[in-house]
């Protein structure tokens, strides 16, 4: 039996070149608890394969590795691209290159000298809130309710944006869309949600 | 943003100076990581000059925009 991918506290992307950089900064915030997927940056033309995809989901927040290799790339933007259509919070720590060097789509997010990585995994590991089991256990029979698997709820955003709604009705919390299926992959992955019948994808 | 979440396809502007434009790019990858289709629109290029993450798919020269909005009605109608 293929044993399931843990879930991880953070995706990170980087350029290939600065792969000792990444590293030094994935000890550093696993040794703060914080637990990484890595994408070597995608070979442009590369399909996103429903792996990434849904490591992306999973994810608590997506951090940029952001250099001088990697600044002016197609794929950070590519893949900053990626996590901003999920709503992530997004880090991006940069080094070799100043602030204002960092593409303008990255300016409404949290940007931090690598050196700052520690404070980062505090961050991040503050983020990750847990829900509460009552919240666990009406989401888990809302999902039923609907019957649209998982992989197709995280490309249709109506139907996840329509399940967060009754969510957020019974449960009278604020938990917004890139929560509820970050907590959603979870529970596959744990074999905690009722199972239902993927619907042929039209798309 | 939400109005590529909301979108069935999107439909890139690809000019000289559109493929090399940071947040063009971005937003096509938040368009792939939807699953969207992507429908780049040729002006002042060919496909060669495409980006490597769009290139296997159909494009229309803006003069054909005809034909693409017609497929764009088929495609709809068949949703």
């Amino acid at each position: 039996m293929k044993q399931a991918e843990p879930n991880y506290d953070v995706f990170l992307s980087y350029s290939h070149r600065d792969r000792g950089l990444a590293e030094l900064l994935v000890q550093t915030l696993q040794s703060r608890g914080v637990s990484i997927f890595q994408l070597d940056h995608l070979v442009p033309g590369d399909s996103i394969d429903d792996a990434i995809r849904e490591q992306l989901v999973e994810c608590a927040a997506v951090v940029l590795l952001a250099t001088s290799n990697s600044v002016q790339s197609r794929n950070l933007a590519f893949e900053a691209g990626m996590a901003i259509a999920w709503s992530k919070p997004i880090y991006a720590l940069y080094d070799g290159v100043t602030r204002d060097e960092l593409p303008g789509f990255l300016s409404g997010y949290r940007i931090h000298p690598v050196s700052e990585a520690v404070k980062v995994a505090e961050a991040i590991k503050a983020a990750r809130d847990p829900l509460a089991e009552v919240q666990v256990q009406t989401l888990s029979r809302l999902y039923g309710e609907q019957a649209t698997a998982v992989d197709q709820l995280i490309v249709k955003p109506a139907e996840l944006a329509k399940l967060t709604t009754r969510f957020q009705t019974e449960t009278g919390s604020r938990i917004g869309g890139e929560r509820v299926a970050r907590e959603l992959m979870r529970l596959r992955k744990a074999g905690q949600l009722p199972r239902v019948k993927r619907r042929a994808n039209r798309a | 943003m939400q109005a590529i979440r909301d979108c069935s396809e999107v439909a890139v502007l690809v000019t000289p100076q559109s493929v090399e434009r940071k947040w063009v790019i971005a937003e096509i990858g938040m368009a792939s990581v939807l699953k969207k289709r992507i429908v780049p629109l040729l002006y002042h290029t060919s496909a060669d000059d495409l980006l490597d993450l769009i290139r296997q798919n159909r494009a229309y020269h803006l003069n054909e925009l005809e034909l693409y909005l017609s497929d764009v009605a088929s495609r709809m109608r068949e949703q």
